[in-house]
């Protein structure tokens, strides 16, 4: 007769299963840092100015990213899972902060002139502090377009990633090249180089 | 002059190739860091029920040691109200863990089921926060007013005042909120526009 009281004894073949499982999930993640940890770095440092913020945001994106690969099951690519929780988490984290520290966001039509870029960024070049100082005044999914754009994504994985349409992406997209043409030769007229929406289909960079 | 596509490569390669910290997690510490930030939730909503739980321990105490049955219904609704306006925080609480599934929704998708559980949690505010908190308040100043008429003069019309300033904050409160939940709503507008 069996003693209610008794602990139920774990079946070993389950118990090979959930191991197994937690062994992929642990190879997902360590796959997951491998391939898109120097990016994860730069969408915290595009999403929190602060530095000892920045860290705490990254350290959610990794929590966040590991809690998340025990639901992932293939229905869309490893890099857009990724993107889409550091994304998301990232979102989440700059929007609880603004409510705490009152800012304002802008969208890329109302972003005309770049801040002072003096948030003690450690990069060198100037041309990564004025990029920084637009991504930092963006509105959200604004945001998430730019950084897709300057990490090398294609309008349709950024579209799958932000859920916006492959024509507001391609807008956004012609607005991002103006404002970029403005901010790094401000000589020069960007109508000149590049007046119509174009759709974004380079891809350059980032693991599939 | 450089060819605009060449210039863009040129931003983007400097983009990527900016250099980083490396900052990597392991296994153990990602598990160390999550429990860490369970037990910092844990401590803030245990601060966010400190307040009902004073409220609740006053009127519970003074509950136990007033004779008027007026009063004592007036703070047992208080009491009742506080209960319940913590349950619904619970319960709509905000959520600061990231769901499982957030790799499955879309920016667009995850920023508007936020949104609009914001929006409903404003629009929505006379059904858990406001009106749990009103009758008790309203009860316990009525029967302070009836208790000390013939003691203090003009009684009534204190509490008549009283519990019109109480309205009238509780329907200002009301105001601002529904004016969040509208400007919230306009940014769930803006998020479907940018879907289609």
């Amino acid at each position: 007769m069996t003693n209610p009281a008794e602990p139920t004894r774990a079946v070993p073949g389950a118990e090979r299963l959930v191991k197994a499982s937690q062994a992929v999930r642990e190879s997902r993640f360590e796959e997951a840092l491998d391939l898109f940890g120097p990016a994860l770095e730069r969408l915290a440092r595009a999403w929190e100015a602060d530095a000892d913020a920045r860290l705490d945001l990254l350290q959610e994106i990794h929590i966040a990213l590991w809690r998340s690969l025990e639901a992932f099951d293939g229905r869309c690519s490893f890099r857009t899972w990724v993107y889409r929780v550091a994304h998301n988490t990232a979102a989440s984290h700059v929007t609880r902060q603004m409510r705490l520290r009152k800012r304002e966001w802008v969208g890329l039509e109302e972003l005309a002139e770049v801040a002072d870029p003096a948030d003690g960024l450690t990069v060198q070049s100037d041309q990564i502090k004025i990029l920084y100082a637009m991504i930092h005044q963006l509105k959200p999914l604004d945001r998430q377009v730019m950084l897709a754009y300057l990490e090398g994504l294609d309008a349709a994985s950024t579209a799958e990633i932000t859920g916006l349409s492959a024509r507001n992406v391609a807008t956004k997209i012609h607005r991002i090249k103006h404002l970029l043409a403005q901010q790094m030769n401000p000589h020069t007229t960007p109508e000149t180089r590049d007046p119509r929406p174009q759709t974004h289909s380079d891809s350059n960079g980032g693991p599939q | 002059m450089t060819h605009p596509s060449s210039e863009e490569n040129n931003m983007k390669q400097a983009w990527q190739s900016q250099p980083t910290e490396g900052v990597r997690m392991s296994i153990a510490e990602v598990h160390a860091k999550a429990s860490t930030f369970q037990s910092k939730i844990f401590w803030r909503n245990l601060r966010e029920y400190a307040a009902a739980a004073i409220v609740v321990l006053f009127f519970g105490y003074r509950f136990a040691y007033t004779a008027d049955p007026f009063i004592r219904a007036g703070m047992a609704l208080i009491v009742a109200g506080t209960c319940y306006l913590v349950w619904q925080l619970h319960v709509r609480g905000s959520s600061r863990e990231l769901p499982q599934e957030a790799g499955l929704s879309s920016s667009i998708d995850f920023q508007r089921t936020q949104l609009i559980r914001q929006r409903d949690m404003l629009a929505n505010i006379w059904s858990w926060y406001l009106g749990p908190l009103l009758p008790g308040m309203v009860v316990l100043m009525a029967a302070v007013g009836h208790a000390t008429v013939g003691r203090v003069p003009h009684a009534w019309l204190f509490t008549a005042i009283y519990i019109g300033v109480i309205v009238v904050v509780f329907g200002a409160i009301d105001q601002l909120n529904r004016r969040a939940a509208r400007s919230l709503q306009r940014q769930i507008d803006e998020l479907d526009d940018a879907s289609r």
